[in-house]
């Protein structure tokens, strides 16, 4: 038997998943290690094996695909913990990444917010002002030296940030994306003079124009590379020694996969990772079912993350804002706040009970973990309310406390004149409404109706709030997969290794014979330093396809639309078909009424996407079993909703349903690592992929529409 | 969230149609700034977008230059009352760069569009973007010198542009034919074309999905929702009158002073916004017509009062009346010179109006923290017009218009380098965008020391830049300036706060900037520049440069907020180590005393001792006797400014200073009138004040009773003191 590993590191748990040739599944989870993730990465492997009745050296050596993902880099950056880092740059651009365009401000923030400008503040500084040094040196736009690179200055920068004690130092000079040459020479400096410290290049890690978004990326490269680089090299050896032959992956933030060696250049493009990974999983489904548009929302111990899926497509962002910093890295749209399991619950000044974003994390964790941890969090609540079984939680590996969980809320109750279980309540339905507030957001506020939207709620917490925040935004359906809480180390299971060669180059009308010969160089360069990239990692080159592409505009106009460029030489006319196609697409996207007749056209961009395909994990469909659940009840016991109070509840074993089972509300589904709640007015439907759909339509009509989709009637 | 005013709506479908309509607007506008060419479009975002009613209300303002796009609905209504309802097709576009039309100047071209479904016309929309020259005299089309608009660039009333989403070939050509970017103007009359387009589609989805009625349901309620928040939000509000006034330097012409008054009169759910007192129309260019200075207003009372609604313009017109005289300077008649209309008679409108509005928005202790002091007030910049060989001129921004200082607010400092008021999505462009589009090299950008008002918040501090023409095609290049706050600053601090410092822009001709880089040299400042002349720059300025000549500009800072002296020291101490107050400033404005970079108490404790018995020995006595003693007890009704509340005490209702409880007047009073006065040069805020005209003096006042600062107006000594604010008396409860 050969396998198919995805990992995926969150901020409470560490997800594994193992699919073998069959498309069967194990999963497992560990909880996440902070300081050394590995050491929750082979925990999650081990359980994992054990399962299959292996050891994790016979695992590994018999696996064909490992697929990483982490949101380190991103948990790095919110908090504020990633490395002390220094910034050389020119000398009289000191402040451009504070001065941030002036837009800093407002970035990444919806209009709402952006118009509110009593509220507006700049990030707190990645670089705070006494890490950053100018260096004289001056390269002009043409990429010609204007003054020369003092590397005196050089040397008295780096001993200075070097006695402040930095761990990392980003390099970021005016137009070296045009001259690499001081960028260079400084990176020779720092290899003599500070080996030992990483070190990030905005030549290297996003070599275009724009002083300030280049710099902030290269900044923040810094600031999270010395833990996400360290921690992938060890990883990668950690499973070599155990028997790993073939090269880790990582998920990138774009949606395709990379090998650590690749991602060490450039750590910053494992931003994301987790989420990323689910809504590629997400679109996978959606395929599945035939569903073009798709909320993906993913509920964590630390975070709630919203994705969406369009037309069947995954809207990718090309310059995503991370903490109000813009950046030039093309990632999947993923918008986040801190609302999870772990989210503690507290009261602000005017006596209001709050919750999130502090969370208690996986340590100590909530009270009813039994780790010492003291705060009310919303996984208390949900165990108080009954929706979680104190002895079944992770598949009954971890015993929960209900009464440490009810002294925490009563503790927190205390300052509010409430009762524990009242508290609980309120703790349930704000976290629900913040939830529902944030898909308003991504959706609503984009102008897309989530009612034509199907929902997918994964993540440890996912599938407890999914009906009630769904239900507030009114999606048609809310689906939970068979293996929500590794969903997203599922999701990365279902894509393909990429790598991207870029190069910002201007070539104008008309074109000459020799403009068209240096085009066809262009793309061969390219091609080429995909290739050797694949080469690298042992691809066949006959599994490879690559796809080009050239970002074209109207002279004078700032954004460029992309127009596919045929494979093979680029000779003869091929300049001609080129300006017509860019014609072509130009009148598709904007209107025939917007096109400048004589105008002149510039190509700025050029770009090759090398795709290894990887073929995704299979979800096998299964038989209609019938709509009788009861072979799956195991028993009752009594939980909350809101209106009627504490009820009676029907309990069922999750891994005991079969296809075309239905569970009538109120009830719940205990599964190995969730807890689905089926509230009283809900019906729950095992479809043949074993996801649960939730819904309130007739539930006989809904079993035949899964039977329909999945082609088994 | 809003319930809906119709019943035939449910809220979900409210909430997704308003939505939907607020990202269409928005989309629009970005869509437009992307396709367009014009550097100050896609980079400086002067641009904005609207959606109308059919019948000519504003439903939509988009969040880019606020004037540009509370003006919109303005030309659509004079659209419909010029054409016949059967000369409007589907497909067509209204065009107009007439500031009596709806446009700012003549480079702020409106394309307008009629949006039918099936037959019905259901909406409008509107674009406004730059375009970078559009004919007179002055490459650019910014006239200084112009006496009156025939001296200035063509004006277009509304003419019809496009025809079935396509531009009218012989109509633009006509448009096209007086300026000297005209592929460049072509590309962005294409790009509202294209956004504009595609709204339609969006808009006439809307009706496919969801019905036309659902559509203009929606629309009704959008309005209504918006005038019923802004009437609640005005009960909350103290009834009364709040005063400002501004000078705005130089007309185009001469350095001429030009007052702009606003006196904000609030009862009720009532709002005027009266700008009597302002200055007649200028025999120069700095004129702005009504539909601008109305944008401007409306703009001002969207950001006070709408900062977590839709813009609906409509929603603010059925609550708020305009006064303002015919032939002032912002609200200048046919044939005035109009060309710098767009960022001076607009923006000191605005920049008034919201220094009268923060100080009602401070009498309220609800809404105070929307109380803001100016931000980077008045406009300054310059566009360099190079020649070039083969093509069309180059004409782009050198400087970054954008890049003063936010104004402090009552819990906080201004956004250091914050960008403009008028629009908070603005953004300077990079240098490496600046450098590529415009042959100019960017010696240094950073932050200003003591650019910002000092305050017990300081307003942001502004950037200064310097830059060098840099491998001109054909030397020399010419140098239009578009400035204000050059002589005098055009915006104040509020409670206190001071002023942020003058912006300024000055050329060192012949410097020796090319041998310094030969040397491997980068300057950081102007001193450490050699030049055969320095050349102040007027506030509106043409002139030539040259390779070697370096232009050093700043913008003005942000307004400060409460008595420097009662900012915390540690917060000083820590402007002082970051570089953005220097340790004079420190000592003599804050009083505070930062040696070897650290904070000294001690000294500092003196030295604002020392500080407040010099303000109450040097002032002049108050003018009016209604102040005297304290009142002790009392209710607290509502706060007035920084350091003065309305308390009520025995059945009386007064004013008095929260720091010593010392008696300003009755309730109706104005505690300005109450409070000593010391005259101060503008010097004393920033040394960046240098260049000002000595005639204009700080006037500080001061609590009779413990010294604290209450206010800081910019006047002639000359002059009498301005009213601040009167409250007025509540109406005898009902019986």
């Amino acid at each position: 038997m050969r396998f198919r590993i995805g990992v995926d590191i969150g901020g409470t748990f560490t997800d594994c998943v193992v699919a073998d040739e069959e498309g069967s599944r194990t999963v497992s989870k560990a909880l996440t290690t902070p300081g050394s993730l590995e050491d929750g990465v082979l925990d999650a492997l081990a359980g994992n094996a054990e399962q299959r009745g292996l050891d994790r050296a016979s695992l590994l050596d018999a696996t064909d695909l490992f697929v990483h993902g982490t949101t380190q880099a991103t948990n790095a950056i919110l908090t504020r913990t990633g490395a002390r880092t220094g910034l050389i740059t020119t000398k009289g651009h000191e402040d451009a990444i504070i001065i941030g365009k002036v837009y800093a401000k407002v970035a990444g923030l919806p209009e709402r917010d952006l118009v509110h400008s009593s509220r507006l503040q700049k990030p707190q500084p990645i670089v705070p002002r006494h890490l950053i040094r100018g260096v004289s040196e001056r390269v002009d736009r043409y990429g010609d030296v204007i003054v020369e690179l003092s590397e005196h200055e050089v040397v008295a920068a780096v001993d200075g940030l070097l006695a402040e004690g930095v761990e990392a130092i980003a390099v970021s000079l005016l137009w070296s994306f045009a001259n690499e040459a001081h960028e260079r020479r400084i990176k020779a400096l720092l290899e003599e003079r500070a080996p030992g410290v990483f070190s990030a290049f905005s030549h290297e890690v996003a070599p275009v124009l724009g002083e300030y978004e280049r710099t902030a990326t290269t900044a923040i490269t810094a600031y999270v590379g010395p833990k996400v680089v360290a921690y992938l090299e060890r990883l990668e050896q950690l499973l070599r020694d155990e028997g790993l032959a073939r090269p880790l992956l990582v998920m990138q933030a774009s949606g395709g996969l990379t090998t650590v060696g690749d991602a060490a250049q450039r750590p910053i493009v494992t931003l994301d990772s987790g989420p990323t990974g689910g809504i590629l999983g997400c679109q996978h489904l959606g395929r599945l079912y035939g569903e073009d548009d798709v909320i993906c929302t993913d509920v964590g111990g630390t975070s709630f993350d919203v994705g969406l899926i369009l037309d069947g497509q995954v809207p990718l962002d090309s310059e995503p804002v991370v903490a109000q910093y813009t950046l030039k890295l093309p990632k999947v749209l993923v918008h986040s706040i801190g609302s999870g399991g772990g989210s503690i619950g507290w009261i602000d000044e005017g006596g209001l009970l709050r919750v999130g974003p502090q969370s208690a994390g996986a340590r100590p964790g909530p009270a009813c973990y039994g780790r010492g941890g003291t705060d009310a969090t919303v996984t208390d609540a949900d165990l108080v309310l009954g929706y979680l079984d104190p002895d079944s939680f992770l598949g009954g590996r971890m015993k929960l406390d209900r009464d440490l969980a009810l002294a925490a809320l009563a503790r927190l109750g205390d300052g509010l004149g409430m009762e524990a279980e009242e508290v609980a309540v309120g703790v349930f339905r704000i976290i629900n409404s913040q939830m529902a507030d944030l898909i308003r957001k991504s959706t609503i506020e984009q102008g897309h109706d989530p009612r034509s939207c199907v929902l997918v709620a994964y993540g440890g917490a996912g599938p407890t709030h999914a009906v009630f925040y769904g239900h507030e935004i009114g999606a048609k359906a809310i689906l939970v997969p068979r293996d929500s809480t590794v969903f997203s180390a599922e999701g990365m299971l279902t894509c393909d290794v990429t790598h991207t060669a870029e190069t910002s180059r201007r070539t104008s009308t008309p074109f000459t014979d020799d403009d068209v010969r240096a085009i066809d160089d262009r793309f061969a360069e390219l091609e080429s330093r995909i290739l050797e990239q694949f080469d690298r990692e042992g691809a066949a080159r006959d599994e490879l396809s690559l796809a080009r592409s050239v970002g074209m505009r109207f002279r004078r106009q700032v954004t460029t639309i992309d127009v596919q460029v045929a494979p093979g030489p680029f000779t003869g006319d091929a300049g001609e078909r080129l300006l017509e196609a860019f014609v072509e697409r130009y009148a598709q996207v904007h209107g025939q009424g917007a096109l400048l007749p004589g105008g002149g056209i510039d190509v700025e961009l050029y770009r090759v996407v090398g795709t290894r395909p990887i073929e995704p994990v299979a979800f096998p469909a299964h038989e209609d079993a019938g709509d009788d659940a009861s072979a799956a009840l195991k028993g009752e016991r009594s939980a909350h909703f809101e209106e009627i109070g504490y009820t009676t509840i029907q309990v069922y074993d999750g891994d005991l349903l079969r296809a075309g089972n239905v569970v009538p509300g109120p009830a719940v589904i205990e599964r190995m690592g969730d807890t689905v709640v089926v509230p009283p007015d809900y019906t729950a439907v095992v479809d043949p992929y074993l996801t649960l759909r939730l819904s309130f339509a007739e539930p006989v009509a809904l079993a035949a529409a899964a039977q329909t989709e999945a082609g088994l009637v | 969230m809003s319930e809906p005013q119709s019943t035939t709506l449910d809220p979900v479908t409210f909430e997704v149609i308003r939505h939907r309509l607020w990202a269409i607007n928005d989309d629009q506008a970005r869509m437009a700034a992307r396709l367009s060419g014009s550097f100050i479009v896609y980079e400086g975002y002067d641009f904005n977008a609207a959606l109308v009613t059919a019948d000519g209300r504003g439903l939509y303002c988009g969040v880019y230059i606020f004037h540009h796009g509370a003006t919109i609905d303005e030309f659509v209504r004079k659209i419909l009352a010029e054409w016949p309802a059967d000369e409007i097709h589907e497909g067509d576009m209204f065009f107009t760069n007439d500031p009596w039309w709806g446009a700012l100047h003549a480079n702020d071209g409106i394309l307008a569009m009629p949006i039918f479904w099936q037959g019905r016309l259901v909406a409008w929309s509107g674009i406004v973007m730059h375009d970078d020259d559009v004919g007179s005299p002055v490459p650019g089309s910014f006239v200084a010198g112009a006496h009156e608009r025939f001296g200035e660039a063509p004006l277009f009333p509304a003419i019809r542009m496009v025809e079935g989403f396509e531009p009218i070939r012989d109509v633009e050509r006509a448009y096209l034919r007086n300026s000297r970017t005209p592929e460049l103007n072509a590309l962005n009359m294409r790009a509202r074309v294209a956004a504009l387009r595609t709204t339609h589609q969006r808009i006439q989805e809307i009706c496919a999905q969801y019905g036309v009625d659902t559509l203009l349901a929606a629309q009704e309620g959008i309005i209504a929702y918006v005038e019923r928040v802004v009437r609640g939000r005005l009960r909350e509000l103290p009834d009364g009158d709040w005063y400002a006034m501004h000078y705005h330097d130089h007309d185009g012409t001469t350095n001429a002073m030009y007052p702009i008054c606003c006196r904000v009169i609030k009862e009720g759910e009532r709002l005027v916004v009266d700008l009597t007192g302002t200055a007649p129309q200028s025999p120069g260019s700095i004129n702005c017509a009504r539909p601008a200075m109305e944008g401007a207003v409306m703009g001002v009372i969207l950001t006070f009062l709408c900062y977590d609604l839709p813009w609906a313009i409509a929603g603010l017109r059925n609550v708020v009346t305009i006064v303002s005289e015919e032939g002032t300077w912002n609200n200048a008649v046919s044939p005035a010179a109009v060309s710098f209309g767009s960022t001076m008679g607009t923006i000191s409108t605005h920049d008034v109006v919201a220094q009268a509005f923060a100080k009602m928005m401070l009498s309220s202790e609800k809404y105070r923290e929307e109380a803001q002091a100016n931000w980077t007030p008045g406009c300054n910049g310059s566009l360099l017009i190079a020649p070039n060989p083969t093509e069309e001129p180059s004409v782009g921004a050198v400087t970054d218009f954008f890049s003063g200082g936010g104004g402090a607010r009552t819990f906080t400092d201004g956004v250091d380098s914050g960008g403009i008021f008028h629009s908070m999505a603005s953004q300077i462009a990079n240098a490496e965008t600046v450098e590529s589009r415009v042959p100019v090299l960017h010696v240094y950008r950073r932050e200003l020391a003591d650019s910002g008002g000092p305050g017990r918040f300081r307003g942001g501090v502004a950037v200064e830049f310097a830059t060098v023409p840099h491998k001109m095609p054909i030397e020399p290049a010419g140098l239009n300036t578009i400035g204000s706050g050059i002589s005098v600053p055009t915006g104040r601090g509020l409670s206190g706060g001071h002023p942020g410092a003058v912006s300024r822009n000055v050329i060192y001709r012949g410097s020796n900037i090319r041998e310094l880089f030969a040397e491997g040299r980068v300057p950081l400042s102007s001193g450490e520049l050699e030049a055969e002349a320095v050349d102040v720059l007027a506030a509106k300025s043409f002139t030539m440069i040259a390779d070697g000549d370096v232009l050093v500009g700043v913008l003005q800072g942000g307004g400060g907020y409460g008595d420097p002296l009662r900012r915390d020291p540690e917060r000083v101490a820590a402007d002082v180590a970051q570089g953005l107050v220097s340790a004079d400033v420190a000592r003599s404005v804050y009083g505070v005393v930062v040696a070897d970079g650290r904070l000294d108490e001690e000294a500092t404790s003196a030295q604002r001792e020392s500080i407040r018995r010099a303000r109450l020995a040097e002032a002049r006595a108050p003018e009016a006797a209604t102040g005297g003693g304290t009142v002790e007890e009392g209710t607290v009704l509502h706060p007035v400014s920084d350091t003065v509340e309305a308390v009520e005490a025995g059945g009386a209702r007064s004013l008095r200073c929260t720091v010593c409880h010392y008696r300003f007047g009755a309730y109706e009073d104005d505690h300005k009138r109450a409070a000593a006065m010391r005259e101060l040069p503008l010097t004393t805020t920033s040394p960046q004040n240098d260049l000002t005209l000595g005639e204009f003096v700080l006037r500080e006042y001061y609590c009779p009773g413990c010294a604290t600062s209450l206010a800081v107006d910019v006047q002639r000594t000359d002059e009498a003191i301005l009213d601040e604010s009167r409250l007025s008396a509540p109406a005898p409860a009902a019986t």
